[in-house]
């Protein structure tokens, strides 16, 4: 009988890989990990989240919380020289997406910087656009942007850079995927973390 | 022939659990220590830190630790973990990392990671470049990294790829 080395150490990889992912995946049910939408969604118990803003957009346009009335926006506050949390989240919100099929198109993600003192509306755009063909990146006067951090009970501080002046500091920031709805009121508040496939199913129940 | 296959694969599935991993192109190993699948997110520019992702398997029989990271890329590495807590992410950073006897570190997304600070090029999807790795016991490692887009969940992506492309 022939054996086909390279076909063999494909079929032994691929059986490797199911297994960790079965793995993976029993381990995480074992620890009561939200394995499924529902676990992944916050109750906000009518908390009043969310709110109007004026932020600035791609080009240095200005961009309100009117201009998405009508849509969902799936929001995340964070900043882009975050280097593991914040792609981690963005790139569950763009793949979500992606599984949502013909719904995907009444949401538009948008990532809301707390760190406008590096995040340019030009730099946003090329970072957001690495996530999701139609994220909006918003950043905006400081002023605005702890306006709407306020009115969305999320949270960031600027760290401490290397050396006075440095551009090297680090952002606490909340890590929460807000939906928001086509009349601007919160729908649901997602875990960070939550991964793609979690996100898709919590919003596959709340978009029509 | 196909009968042949599927014992094959139950084989080398049974030989997961058993501890013996197959060795792939992303595998280095030095002493007991066992560095896999190291991956870095694509970056725009340089202004931005860089991040690396990479698990450690050590087959001895003792503790080592990870204790330091250098590569030409980058002007300083540093071990961070973002811990989350009541829905805050902060990076807080990890002097020596433990890597236990018999088992693993994984550096994972939103979790423990190499933070590539002041870099000198641009991280190209794609694209390596060298690091070296420095260990307690072990001492220096050198990988080659490989570039996932910015957007790359890592290697959870490609195992489920790979369990889609069964149906």
């Amino acid at each position: 009988m022939h054996l086909n080395k390279p076909l063999l150490f494909v079929i032994g990889a691929f059986a490797c890989a199911l297994l960790a992912f079965a793995l993976v995946k029993g381990v995480r049910l074992m620890q009561g990990q939200p394995a499924t939408g529902q676990g992944a969604i916050i109750a906000t118990g009518g908390a009043d989240i969310g709110g109007p803003f004026s932020l600035i957009g791609a080009g240095g346009k200005r961009v309100g919380d009117g201009d998405f009335r009508g849509r969902h926006m799936l929001i995340y506050f964070g900043y882009s020289f975050c280097p593991d949390v914040c792609p981690t989240e963005l790139q569950a919100m763009g793949r979500a997406l992606d599984q949502l099929g013909s719904k995907a198109g009444q949401v538009t993600p948008v990532f809301i910087s707390v760190d406008p003192a590096r995040d340019t509306p030009a730099q946003l755009k090329e970072y957001v656009h690495a996530f999701h063909p139609r994220m909006v990146g918003l950043t905006g006067p400081k002023a605005a942007i702890d306006r709407v951090v306020k009115s969305y009970r999320a949270y960031y501080r600027i760290g401490q850079p290397s050396k006075p002046g440095a551009l090297d500091y680090l952002v606490d920031h909340t890590s929460f995927i807000y939906l928001i709805g086509p009349d601007g009121k919160l729908k649901a508040l997602f875990r960070g973390g939550v991964g793609a496939d979690a996100l898709a199913q919590g919003l596959t129940q709340f978009l029509p | 022939m196909f009968s042949l296959r599927i014992l094959l694969a139950a084989l080398l599935t049974l030989g997961v659990g058993l501890g013996t991993v197959p060795a792939t192109a992303h595998e280095v190993a030095k002493g007991s220590m066992v560095v896999d699948h190291p991956w870095a997110r694509a970056t725009i520019g340089t202004s931005r830190p860089g991040v690396v992702y990479v698990t450690l398997i050590n087959e001895g029989k003792h503790d080592d630790a990870l204790i330091g990271a250098i590569s030409p890329v980058a002007a300083r590495i540093h071990i961070h973990q973002t811990r989350r807590e009541n829905g805050v992410a902060r990076m807080a950073p990890v002097k020596r990392l433990v890597v236990p006897a018999g088992g693993r570190a994984v550096l994972k997304p939103g979790g423990i990671h190499l933070m590539l600070m002041g870099l000198k090029q641009s991280l190209e999807v794609n694209d390596a470049f060298s690091l070296t790795l420095k260990f307690e016991k072990a001492g220096a490692i050198d990988l080659e990294v490989f570039i996932e887009p910015v957007g790359s969940p890592g290697m959870m992506k490609n195992m489920k790829d790979m369990k889609h492309g069964k149906k």
